[in-house]
């Protein structure tokens, strides 16, 4: 498929650089401007299936349950993770909020269910349709997953209003902790040189 | 060492595929053999759009800081609070580590991205040859802090969801935390337009 097969571009300096073998766990970096070229993951496909199917399932359970419930003075009020984004509309930030709801649930549950799309079939041996274009989509989408920003965000918060009133962590708030470790775990497991040599293997396999 | 253009090559920057460079029709689109996306040796009117962004995010940065990001009302007393104003209650609070990362996702990282990227831009369209890794590692940091600015948009969502305690105490958002949001998205987007690669042509 590639022009030239035994070599890679540096994707920030464009450099060219002659592909070694590297031994699990090693990772080439730019000889010129020192940014990651690729690296050997072991069981990369497996691990990253694993991660992101647990990260789904924490999806699921961070949006069911409650996040946080405030107390002042025996009233109660208690928000979901989307919450937040209605907030926003309630005040008539259509905008914000719709980008918002994008950022912290859209994107980032496209994005897993996508994965999940890519690896599965590769786990299977199989090759199902469309999957560049799922992975174009992954790679456009990852810059706006934010769900570990509003993470942080949520400890802010919490920060802020300790001195004012009392405040339970729900079961959502474990379960979206948990959610972000592995969502990066999920993320970190990925290669691309050496998805796409299992992707082309898989292609061969089958043609 | 040769660049992967000199070489008549061009890499696709979704999956790193190495395809034939395509000169002799510059308009023609052509696609990855692998994943399919379209092939840019260096991404398109890249100086251009980053400026245009940059200067989108300069604009809406003002109104961000002048304008409450929220109201607060306790007792029916209402209070407007900026982004500054936000990082004082935090400092009154004695909370200083969490201070420090408002600060400096809030105000640093705006200032340092608008001044990084001006750099680039500038070194870039004069066609400088120095401290190139130097601007390629400013250039890392600049796109991947950038997206962290959006924690005060959150913070204020989240308050203003949870804060609704009766006559006790009210926040809603204020019209600043969409100038805000707007500044650090059109930031992120002129990172994202800017193309390093441009740096070592």
């Amino acid at each position: 498929m590639s022009v030239a097969p035994d070599l890679v571009a540096c994707h920030q300096c464009d450099l060219l650089h002659r592909k070694t073998v590297l031994q699990p766990g090693e990772r080439a970096r730019c000889a010129r401007c020192e940014a990651w070229l690729y690296a050997h993951k072991e069981n990369s496909i497996d691990r990253s299936l694993a991660f992101t199917v647990a990260a789904l399932v924490m999806f699921i359970i961070a949006n069911a349950f409650p996040f946080l419930t405030i107390s002042v003075s025996g009233n109660h009020q208690s928000i979901s993770v989307i919450s937040a984004v209605f907030a926003l509309s309630a005040e008539g930030m259509w905008l914000l909020a719709a980008l918002c709801l994008a950022f912290i649930l859209a994107i980032p549950l496209l994005r897993m269910s996508g994965l999940l799309y890519i690896l599965l079939p590769l786990r299977l041996g199989q090759h199902w349709q469309g999957i560049e274009r799922v992975f174009r989509a992954i790679v456009w989408m990852s810059p706006w997953s934010m769900m570990e920003i509003y993470f942080l965000g949520t400890i802010v918060s919490l920060v802020k209003l300790a001195t004012m009133a009392s405040i339970e962590l729900g079961l959502s708030f474990w379960a979206f902790a948990i959610l972000n470790l592995l969502s990066v775990a999920a993320t970190q497991m990925i290669d691309n040189h050496t998805l796409w040599d299992n992707i082309s293997q898989a292609r061969g396999a089958r043609e | 060492m040769k660049s992967a253009r000199e070489s008549g090559l061009v890499s696709c920057e979704a999956c790193g595929n190495l395809s034939e460079l395509e000169t002799h029709n510059l308009f023609a689109v052509s696609r990855c053999s692998l994943c399919q996306s379209v092939l840019h040796s260096r991404k398109p009117l890249s100086v251009q759009r980053s400026w245009a962004w940059l200067i989108a995010g300069v604009i809406a940065y003002f109104p961000a800081n002048f304008y409450p990001i929220m109201h607060t009302s306790v007792f029916g007393v209402s209070e407007p609070n900026t982004i500054l104003s936000g990082i004082l209650v935090l400092v009154e609070l004695k909370s200083y580590p969490v201070a420090l990362v408002v600060f400096v996702a809030s105000i640093v990282v705006p200032l340092l991205k608008f001044f990084a990227i001006s750099w680039l831009l500038i070194s870039i369209q004069r066609g400088s040859e120095e401290r190139r890794l130097d601007r390629a590692r400013l250039f890392r940091v600049t796109e991947f802090i950038g997206r962290w600015s959006m924690i005060d948009v959150f913070v204020v969502a989240i308050l203003a969801a949870l804060v609704q305690i009766g006559s006790f105490a009210q926040i809603d958002p204020g019209i600043g935390v969409m100038a805000f949001g707007a500044t650090v998205i059109f930031t992120m987007l002129s990172a994202l337009s800017l193309d390093p690669r441009l740096i070592w042509d």
